[in-house]
């Protein structure tokens, strides 16, 4: 052990020489690949070494740093034989135990957020997985988000496109058609998920009906209309009311807000382009809930209903 | 031949002790250890003068060391790992939910899993995201709060795994089920106690706010489970569109263009509920007594129309 200077960051003037240049190495041979005489021409002008080293005492370190885990690769070019550290024992070691806790958390906030912050989250954690050691964690891992499997270029510009009610024309892998790919053109309104799975909704161009499309369908976006326009669709509002249980907690939708709340019956009002999205909320509610107005769109669930209780009648 | 590979005892000693804080498993008595040296008489005092140099080795390498408890704890390790912006928004994003979600070892583990990224992290990144603040559109505050004890009791049950019986209240009307609790289950307003029935052979969701009590029997639970699968069949668009998920299988479209989906483990109530959504371009095959509950729903919804 050798006296030592005084730095800025140490207090005392005692160190270990030998720990100050294994992690000196180690961090030279993490950067990139080092030939024994380089690896020495840096220890000999380092501004506290100064110290001539020996390929023999290099190779102990080496050794050294292999017996505690360091994965060293050694190769040689032109006559020089290089090393460097491929994986070490201290990079970021997921624990099997906190990867179910993860996907709990990261499932139930991806309920929570906006598609920006979703997006992002999905980065991360495709970053982080790369550390878990166990494919099927990881595989579960990478399929959390609703947004697995979509190209994260796509999201982002369609993110823009809807935010600036641009004009765009997408290639549409619509299955419904039988047509493998099919040009549409959108006018963008909103990206939103619904049923865990990611939508852009807009007017149709071809059609002038506003429509919800699965974004894991578009295929690509051949252009964009930077020009905004104004998104001139007629809204439909819906008042529907809703029996609640006690203590449940009811789940409002952006497009709603309660009305009027007496005991637990809820009176809501909903409000959307797409006449569709409405539909399949009443539906969904099945018993505990009822259409006030308007008169024509409690006839469609009526005669949806009908239609629903003849199917099953007809078969059996 | 012995193998006389020559190693530098220095030089294990100072990534033994980085190993050990790294994995938080640095106690005193773990450290003495790596620094004992048995070849010659060492005092308590040399002892302490030498794991004191290889300390403030570690300092000049920006590696920052802090005493908590009967341990040595690690702040900032040898390297850095890259993370963009988005990344410590993510980061802090996890770390306010955190500060409301209501169960206790989950919530720990996370931060486990927060604090080994920590430690991976340089200072300007840590800076930013001790000033970084949430999306103010999020309010996670109120998540759960009314029933955190309920949870914080439904975690416990899920890890006993005894019979138990729960009464709860749907639609008005108390119900109640022998089962065996399986995991609590969230969205992004409420808590469910997931529990498997056996009588009808379905898991059940339950939320945990509608539950009035729940009731340990002394037996255990065994893990058998023989859940009813529900067959269903999808028609004309949604046929070809509809994305299969995580606990159905089929075979594909037939001849008559429609799909037929085999459905296991789903919460009977919320199967039905997400099938209303599909309207007539969907209907129950079997077993007979989900088809005749789906049946039942479709007459009581028109019902609440009969007087129009």
């Amino acid at each position: 052990m050798k006296e030592f200077l005084k730095t800025n960051t140490v207090t005392y003037n005692l160190m270990s020489f030998t720990g100050f240049k294994s992690i000196l190495i180690f961090s030279l041979l993490l950067e990139g690949p080092k030939s024994y005489s380089e690896l020495q021409e840096i220890l000999k002008n380092h501004e506290y070494l100064h110290e001539t080293i020996s390929s023999d005492t290099l190779r102990v370190y080496l050794n050294s740093l292999r017996e505690i885990g360091c994965k060293i690769t050694r190769k040689s070019k032109n006559g020089v034989t290089r090393y460097s550290i491929d994986s070490h024992p201290f990079v970021l070691n997921i624990d099997e135990k906190q990867i179910p806790s993860i996907i709990k958390v990261y499932k139930a906030l991806t309920q929570s957020i906006e598609v920006s912050d979703l997006l992002a989250l999905q980065q991360f954690f495709a970053k982080i997985s790369q550390y878990i050691q166990d494919d099927e964690l990881k595989e579960k891992l990478s399929k959390v988000s609703p947004l697995y499997n979509i190209d994260s270029k796509i999201i982002t510009d369609l993110m823009a496109c809807a935010q600036n009610n641009w004009e765009i024309t997408v290639q549409y892998n619509s299955l419904s058609t039988g047509n493998k790919y099919k040009n549409i053109t959108i006018l963008a309104d909103k990206l939103h998920i619904s049923n865990r799975k990611l939508y852009l909704s807009g007017v149709n161009s071809e059609y002038d009906t506003y429509a919800s499309f699965l974004v894991s369908n578009i295929n690509n976006i051949v252009s964009i209309n930077m020009h905004n326009r104004t998104l001139d669709v007629p809204k439909l509002t819906v008042s529907y009311e809703y029996s609640k249980d006690d203590n449940e907690k009811f789940e409002l939708l952006s497009c709603e807000k309660i009305i009027n709340e007496e005991n637990n019956k809820l009176t809501i009002e909903i409000t959307s382009n797409n006449k569709f999205d409405i539909t399949q909320r009443i539906l969904s509610h099945s018993t505990k809930c009822k259409v006030i107005s308007p008169d024509d769109f409690k006839a469609h669930i009526i005669s949806t209903l009908k239609q629903m209780k003849e199917g099953y009648i007809e078969k059996h | 031949m012995k193998n006389t590979k020559k190693l530098n005892e220095g030089c294990l000693k100072i990534f033994r002790l980085l190993q050990l804080l790294y994995e938080d498993k640095a106690e005193y008595n773990d450290v003495i250890e790596i620094f004992m040296d048995e070849s010659y008489d060492q005092t308590p005092n040399n002892l302490q003068v030498n794991i004191n140099k290889y300390f403030n080795t570690l300092k000049i390498f920006g590696i920052k060391v802090k005493k908590e408890k009967n341990k040595f704890k690690l702040l900032s390790g040898l390297y850095s790992m890259y993370f963009t912006m988005d990344d410590l928004k993510s980061i802090s994003l996890i770390m306010s939910y955190l500060n409301y979600f209501p169960e206790i070892d989950m919530t720990q583990n996370i931060e486990k899993f927060l604090e080994s990224i920590e430690i991976r992290m340089n200072n300007e990144d840590k800076k930013t995201i001790s000033i970084m603040n949430t999306n103010p559109n999020y309010d996670f505050s109120f998540y759960y709060s009314d029933i955190r004890e309920q949870i914080a009791h439904c975690e416990q049950i899920c890890k006993e795994n005894f019979f138990i019986v729960v009464l709860y209240k749907k639609n008005g009307k108390e119900h109640q089920c022998k089962c065996t609790a399986k995991e609590v289950l969230y969205n992004s307003k409420t808590a469910y106690l997931k529990v498997y029935e056996a009588n009808s052979m379905q898991n059940l969701e339950i939320p945990i706010g509608s539950i009035l009590a729940i009731n340990s029997l002394p037996q255990k639970s065994t893990s058998m489970e023989m859940s009813t699968t529900v067959v269903y069949k999808l028609k004309n668009r949604l046929a070809k569109t509809y994305n299969l998920k995580e606990n159905e299988r089929t075979n594909g479209i037939d001849e008559k263009g429609e799909l037929i989906v085999v459905n296991k483990n789903e919460d009977f109530d919320n199967l039905i509920s997400r099938l209303m959504r599909y309207a007539g371009n969907c209907e129950i095959m079997s077993p007979k007594p989900i088809r005749e509950k789906m049946q039942a729903v479709i007459n009581e919804t028109l019902a609440n129309y009969e007087s129009e």
